[in-house]
């Protein structure tokens, strides 16, 4: 029974994540790189817990078989990389990386950015694959963000302001045309323009921010902050007040894994409002 | 949990789920009396051990042999205030500084369990190219001291469907440290 227990448990708590889809016809019938796809591909292998041993012993099968599946390499790293081994990650993730870059290189990319910060290290990938892929590097592994706005905010936390603004622009406009805006491009965009002191760009990206997500309490505590130092209090308060008011009712960003860049706390809320007063 | 995961998966799949989860639930009261078992080779990637010469042997786990202990993101492990409250923990005062031309990352992990109780602190440091580095001895050990001295941790919580929805459980927590020209610049996650 115990075993069932940390079987179900396992499953309870570590659904496998989505895994990179593989075709094995492009494999030769029968040769080792078509089996190991056909394993990575099982059900079993698939039904396995992330980070569990069996699905580890899986992905060794996997790159025993061949040892230039990348997809294995990739998804053998995963658990690492949420369990804060970040060595261990690495050295797997550039396996996938070296054998297959541009499928591999925005996912890396990501990572440096979401769960370390490695701002640099990020850049240096992500602008690897602009150049791979003539400017297009695609999305972020959550699917919120254009990777070429995450290049932006790692120009900005570099210090790069002007850099991170023309990307943005780049990007805002190129995504606009097609009509194919990202959950948060705006706010970034605005808090970015925000910090350099550029008021009224920054108003009119939160305005559009608005018009993307409804009810946001970051974009309207951003507003707050840029009324304040228009010096239209009111307008400033008011923003505020519905800033609280949707956080405590859970508008806001909220990231399972780590803290998003330019999150808002309600700590900075009530700050503000206290310093209107 | 991933929920939305779940809810996408085949039905077959989520009525065998759900039909042992029930199995789970209704069993856990009996199996918590029970002693828990030697420790094995790790089930899970990052499962840490007892180590009877670092770790407190009156630090006990709530689910010993119940469940696989999961990560912070699975059971909504957190700390009073966020990383925003944990920043200033570490940060409010001055901390030792590593070698001037330092860079990479300190990770601290470490176990909550469900009464918001923490132990089993194992720390890793790397350069900023990954690869295994030493910090001062005297900054790895502030931060590890500040680590073990937060208390308001908020334990991790079933979050499936049942009966246990929403207790308190045993988790994985981990701390990132940013580390350039020797200073701590950032607290993750």
């Amino acid at each position: 029974m115990k075993t069932l227990l940390a079987a179900v448990a396992g499953l309870l708590f570590s659904l496998p994540g989505h895994a990179q889809d593989v075709n094995c016809a492009l494999y030769p019938v029968g040769s080792p790189c078509r089996q190991a796809c056909e394993l990575y591909q099982s059900p079993a292998r698939q039904a396995t817990t992330q980070g569990s041993a069996r699905s580890q012993k899986y992905f060794d099968e996997v790159l025993a078989l061949c040892p230039t599946f990348a997809p294995a390499w990739r998804e053998k790293a995963v658990p690492y990389l949420k369990r804060g081994d970040f060595g261990t990650w690495k050295r797997l993730i550039d396996h996938a990386v070296q054998l297959q870059p541009a499928q591999n290189l925005g996912y890396r990319g990501w990572c440096r950015f979401e769960f370390l910060h490695d701002y640099a290290g990020a850049a240096a990938d992500l602008t690897r694959l602009m150049a791979l892929t003539r400017g297009n590097p695609g999305f972020s592994n959550d699917g919120d963000y254009d990777l070429r706005i995450v290049l932006a905010l790692c120009k900005r936390e570099q210090g790069d302001p002007a850099g991170a603004l023309a990307m943005f622009d780049q990007c805002i406009a190129a995504n606009e045309k097609q009509q194919r805006m990202g959950l948060y491009d705006y706010l970034h965009r605005g808090v970015t323009r925000l910090r350099q002191g550029d008021a009224a760009g920054a108003l009119l990206d939160l305005q559009r921010q608005q018009q993307q997500i409804k009810q946001l309490a970051d974009t309207e505590y951003y507003l707050g902050l840029v009324y304040q130092k228009q010096k239209k209090t009111a307008l400033a308060r008011q923003r505020f007040v519905l800033a609280k008011t949707l956080f405590q009712q859970g508008h806001y960003r909220h990231n399972d894994y780590c803290e998003s860049l330019d999150k808002v706390y309600l700590a900075d809320i009530q700050k503000a409002l206290t310093s209107l007063k | 949990m991933n929920l939305l995961f779940f809810a996408r998966q085949k039905p077959v799949l989520r009525a065998c789920v759900l039909s042992a989860l029930l199995v789970c639930f209704g069993t856990v009261p009996t199996l918590a009396q029970r002693v828990a078992p030697p420790a094995g080779p790790p089930a899970n990637v990052g499962d840490i051990a007892f180590d009877p010469t670092t770790d407190r042997s009156s630090f006990q786990r709530c689910g010993e042999g119940q469940y696989d202990v999961p990560q912070y993101y699975q059971s909504q492990t957190a700390y009073t205030g966020g990383t925003q409250a944990l920043r200033q923990h570490f940060l409010r005062a001055a901390l030792p500084r590593s070698t001037a031309t330092q860079a990479g990352y300190i990770t601290i992990r470490f176990l909550v369990n469900c009464h918001g109780e923490t132990d089993r602190f194992r720390v890793t440091q790397l350069d900023a190219a990954y690869q295994p580095a030493r910090f001062s001895a005297a900054l790895v050990a502030a931060l590890l001291g500040r680590a073990k001295g937060l208390q308001a941790w908020l334990p991790g919580k079933f979050s499936g469907p049942g009966a246990h929805q929403g207790e308190a459980m045993d988790s994985y927590y981990y701390l990132l440290f940013k580390i350039s020209h020797g200073r701590v610049v950032d607290v993750l996650p």
